[in-house]
């Protein structure tokens, strides 16, 4: 078995210099963070300094403020936990059913199977805000209204095919032979997938479930149309109130933000290192 | 908590599950209708369970979502719940136009709420498609005598009906930053036409510091300052007959007009929200500003702590184009509206919940969330101490009074209404809706396009893509 | 040496094996399937048809008017204007996201010291809810009060515009703010993909003195480029049909006006014209472009070609 390299004995040998490759990388940083910065210090500034002319870099005053109001004055604790466990629900269940699918489509061959994967490519083709109300017709229908679950499963629908597509590739490039080799060994075609093949995609699996996360996590949309109950709504519902209130109060809606994205961050920061650490093909028995 | 089985619709689910009768994802499907509709009846009024309902559930949208009034709406259905236990209200606040989407989606369903805020200038549309109903029942009961003649005038139609309640009022106002004037020689109070405020306009700008007005650039907010200009200037935006009237010398003197105050506007006013313009004013990035009640929140909120009153924060005059005489502004009185399709026993119920809601004690709640942008509906209000004595009605008073003096004189008019028979154009809704108008606007003044030419297109444009469609 | 994968399944043999393999296989992607068809069909159905009558968004009757919503949408100029302004900004948003992903993917490859929190930092544009991203941007831009404005005045570049929300300039921020906030779903694939790259191959070029430009260029596009297909067809696809973004910036008028892309137009004529058929109608032509495109797309890059293994 050839020995996993590692990555920083690789990296010394390269010839581009230090000092422009810590370029682009502070370059990237400050490209992504700066906004998040300046969401950050605004939901700590005092109100009034939130809209100073010429802008504040570093707070002048401090103030809690913002935060006190959001867990005092509003629903939003609640917003959040309903909008995990929608984001949890449909993610779980897309990757589940994303690497099963996709395992179907590439290993058995069924009539047709290219033209349902392009096929599912069509619910992308409409701005979903034109799908706004044939969706609710068809979620009424369904007694989908008003539930978190029915939430989960308009979010799954429009994830799945993104995952079938990412995963088809992930999975045609993983060489047959090493099932071939599990199966030989005596495991059969569940346990092929879940041992030899899905850890081997699994950078993609991690693809899949940020992408259906975040699907879930922001969706606004159908959110609105779908939930009515102040206790059902989720985050991104929740913080759009903030914008139509009598008084727009930015550094409540900076808060509410900073919390809305950084437990989020943080919780892929952890997840993530499985999107880079898969090991490296070639470790094929001869 | 209780056992799943109690549940004769989960029951059923289950075992056609255990039977193999349905498969595992319609099973799921099924479930949110069991168990979500069980436990919240549904919001949109429709599918309602197989069970008998012991309470009648109504449905009610209004348009005020901020913490501080549904805190004071919660706590009115409360107490309502207390005194009637057989009705259930389920109140939501939105913003009007996440409300526009949601009511669009509940009457392609064909479930409506059963009430609602809406637009005054929307009464008109929805009353002509037959979507709401008249509520003269529910005026008198409050009492027709204690409402303001100018809130009421604006939901009677020519049937004698009364097609909505409003939940309260406003009218809009120029502030103008009393701190600017120092040193410019300038007195608002002098002013009387457009020409004497252009006149000064410059004096109030001293870019890049600040401006001298902050206007919305967004259509829906470039609407209110067309129509206003225009009744202002002496004329209408529709004829008699309920056709688009652009390219009228009085519109045609706004779109001028318009680009005559340009030069005073913050750089990128095209792309400002409402709001923009408010917090522009409060910390004194624009002398002057078109605003409503609300105003008070943003100074609270981001001027300055020494600056907070009405003496820094003025209300100015409005002034009337050559060809008018006398200057016309924006009337906010959302009503509720009663929806045709829904159930008559919750229509019943919302209107008893409503009855409730007018009462003072209640009112004044509600009222005081917002003290001076939600102003009470009844004239006693306004001579009552205790409603007056209110620390921030107290504090603004000028800005009460600069809103009950358009009130009294007549001039307060709903969007987009310029003449009041304008009030009855079927398609008034649809045109403040539509871009049109501000495209028209933004086409001259940023543009520089000729305003006849810009008017003429834009009056095909409503014949033929509003006009021509609500016809047929 | 590459074996195509579904010769897996040619186990030699029973036709009835086959075609229990076949059945299987077809199960288990029957549940996904049917769940995206129904949530896909009804409403791609409901479209259709809704597409051929005049309908007020609110009134629950409809007139038939077969094919008058689509002649009137090809004789109006702005609807032209609308697709004109969705292709340019579908192409240069999709363009940049690609080039700023792959960049982005290529340092982080790399171990260094904070790669992992720079791995965080970078994902976290896409995880902004798009209402709360383009309002920090807005305010970030905004004439008044805008930081980046008065850093870039503060630079004294020449040639700045006053203020970057106006008729003129507002598409350069909608492209830059989209790139901001989608670069890094091109960012995670890539990467995703560029981490299963074997190093043999590396490591015999090298041997063979490539250099990295030519490394690159050789070995990691070839293998990127499945991965990159599905993006930049996804991506292309979304950045077309994006409504929320471009509304949020411009509200569909007043300097918005010029960024009044197809989905705008559509969502304007749907929901605030009140014209629920024709707004059906418009984005069944949507839907018709976006067909012909993919039908080009998969005439450009057919998909069997990357059924083998590299």
């Amino acid at each position: 078995m050839a020995e996993r390299s590692s990555r920083g004995r690789r990296g010394s040998r390269r010839p581009v210099s230090s000092a422009a490759e810590w370029t682009l990388r502070i370059g990237l940083f400050v490209f992504c963070a700066f906004p998040l910065y300046w969401m950050l210090v605004s939901s700590l500034k005092v109100s009034h300094e939130l809209l100073a002319s010429p802008p504040t870099f570093w707070p002048h005053e401090w103030d809690l403020r913002a935060y006190r109001k959001l867990f005092y004055e509003t629903n939003f604790w609640k917003y959040f936990q309903n909008t995990i466990v929608v984001s949890a629900i449909t993610t779980v269940i897309v990757v589940t059913a994303g690497v099963i699918g996709a395992y179907s489509l590439t290993r058995y061959a069924f009539p047709g199977r290219t033209l349902v994967a392009r096929m599912t490519l069509l619910a992308y083709m409409f701005p979903p805000i034109i799908m706004l109300v044939p969706l609710f017709l068809l979620a009424r229908e369904f007694g989908l209204v008003n539930s978190l679950l029915g939430l989960a499963l308009t979010y799954i629908s429009f994830a799945l095919p993104y995952a079938l597509w990412i995963l088809r590739a992930f999975f045609q490039s993983i060489p047959v032979e090493l099932e071939h080799a599990a199966l030989i060994d005596g495991a059969n075609r569940a346990q092929a997938l879940c041992y030899v093949v899905a850890p081997l995609a699994l950078p993609g699996i991690i693809a899949t479930a940020i992408f259906t996360f975040i699907v879930a996590w922001n969706d606004f949309l159908f959110a609105l149309v779908l939930i009515g109950r102040d206790e059902l709504k989720t985050l991104a519902i929740g913080i759009n109130d903030f914008f139509h209130m009598a008084v727009v109060d930015w550094g409540l809606i900076m808060a509410a933000s900073v919390l809305f994205t950084v437990p989020v961050v943080l919780f892929f920061l952890a997840v993530h290192r499985r999107l880079t650490t898969g090991m490296v093909a070639g470790s094929v028995t001869g | 908590m209780r056992r799943w089985d109690s549940d004769p619709g989960l029951r059923q689910l289950v075992t056609e599950h255990r039977a193999g009768v349905i498969g595992r994802r319609e099973f799921l499907a099924r479930l949110g209708a069991t168990t979500a509709g069980a436990a919240a009846a549904s919001l949109v009024g429709g599918a309602r369970p197989a069970r008998a309902q012991k309470k009648i559930t109504v449905t009610m949208w209004d348009t005020e979502p901020n913490p501080a009034t549904r805190a004071a709406v919660k706590a009115i259905v409360e107490d309502f719940h207390k005194l009637h236990k057989d009705i259930e209200i389920q109140a939501e606040g939105m913003g009007w136009s996440d409300m526009d989407r949601k009511l669009q989606a509940a009457m392609a369903a064909k479930s409506p709420p059963t009430a609602s805020h809406t637009q005054t200038y929307v009464v008109t549309s929805f009353r002509a498609k037959g979507l709401i109903e008249p509520i003269d029942d529910l005026v008198k009961a409050i009492g027709e005598d204690r409402i303001f003649p100018s809130v009421l005038r604006w939901l009677k139609y020519p049937d004698g009906k009364y097609w909505g309640l409003t939940h309260a009022w406003g009218a809009d106002n120029l502030g103008g930053r009393g701190d600017y004037l120092a040193g410019t020689g300038v007195d608002p109070r002098s002013w009387k036409t457009w020409n004497d405020w252009l006149r000064d306009l410059p004096k109030l700008t001293k870019a890049p510091q600040y401006y001298g007005v902050s206007l919305a650039g967004i259509p829906f907010f470039v609407n209110e300052d067309v129509y206003m200009w225009t009744g202002s200037n002496g004329g209408s935006l529709f004829d008699d007959k309920g056709n688009p009237a652009l390219e009228s010398p009085q519109v045609l003197g706004m779109l001028e007009f318009w680009k005559k105050v340009k030069p005073s506007l913050p750089p990128g006013w095209a792309s400002h929200d409402y709001l923009e313009t408010l917090s522009a004013w409060a910390t004194g990035k624009t002398s002057q500003v078109y605003m409503w009640g609300r105003t008070a929140g943003y100074i609270d909120q981001y001027a300055p702590p020494d600056k907070r009153n009405p003496e820094i924060f003025q209300m100015w005059p409005k002034t009337i184009g050559p060809m008018g005489k006398a200057p016309l502004t924006q009337f906010d009185n959302e009503p509720w509206v009663f929806y045709a399709d829904a159930p008559k026993e919750e229509k019943a119920a919302a209107k008893e919940f409503l009855k409730f809601f007018f009462k003072k004690e209640n009112y004044r709640r509600y009222c005081d969330s917002v003290p001076v942008h939600l102003l009470s509906i009844f004239k006693e209000d306004f001579q009552d101490p205790a409603y007056m004595g209110h620390p921030e009605r107290k504090r603004w008073k000028p800005w009460l009074d600069a809103q009950l003096k358009w009130v009294e004189i007549g001039r307060a008019h709903p969007l987009l209404v310029c003449n009041p028979q304008d009030m009855l154009v079927p398609w008034i809704g649809d045109v403040a809706a539509a871009p049109i108008l501000a495209d028209m606007v933004m086409a001259v003044v940023e543009r520089g396009k000729d305003p006849k030419v810009a008017a003429k297109e834009a009056s095909d444009k409503i014949s033929r893509d509003i006009i021509g469609k609500a016809k047929s | 040496m590459s074996v195509r994968a579904d010769t897996l399944v040619a186990v030699p043999g029973r036709v009835s094996r086959r075609r229990r393999e076949a059945l299987t296989g077809i199960g288990l992607l029957l549940p996904s399937v049917a769940l995206v068809l129904a949530f896909t069909i009804f409403p791609v159905g409901y479209n259709v048809w809704l597409g051929f009558y005049a309908k007020h968004s609110l009134r629950a009757t409809s007139a038939w008017v077969g094919l008058g919503n689509y002649t009137q949408i090809l004789a109006d100029p702005d609807f032209w204007r609308s697709v004109w302004l969705a292709t340019v900004y579908a192409v240069m948003s999709t363009a940049l996201q690609i080039v700023v992903g792959v960049a982005g993917a290529l340092i982080l490859h790399r171990r260094f010291a904070g790669c992992d929190f720079l791995r965080g930092v970078a994902l976290f544009p896409y995880m902004i809810p798009t209402v709360i991203a383009v309002f920090v941007w807005r305010w970030l831009m905004n004439d008044l009060y805008g930081v980046i404005p008065y850093v870039l005045g503060a630079l004294r570049i020449p040639g700045m515009p006053e203020a970057w929300l106006t008729h003129s300039t507002i598409m350069w921020v909608l492209i830059v703010l989209s790139v901001w906030t989608f670069f890094p779903f091109v960012l995670v694939n890539v990467l995703a993909r560029l981490q299963t790259i074997p190093l043999e191959l590396y490591d015999a070029a090298r041997v063979d003195g490539a250099s990295t430009v030519r490394q690159f260029v050789h070995i990691t596009l070839p293998q990127l480029r499945n991965v990159l297909l599905i993006v930049l067809l996804l991506r292309g696809i979304w950045m077309f049909t994006k409504f929320d973004v471009p509304w949020l910036l411009g509200f569909g008028g007043g300097a918005g006006e010029a960024i009044r892309t197809l989905p705008v137009f559509t969502y304007q004529r749907s929901f605030t014209y009140y014209q629920a058929g024709m707004g059906a109608a418009l984005s069944n032509v949507m839907l018709a472009l976006l067909l012909m495109a993919v039908t080009i797309y998969f005439v450009a890059f057919p998909p069997e070609a990357d059924e083998t293994d590299g």
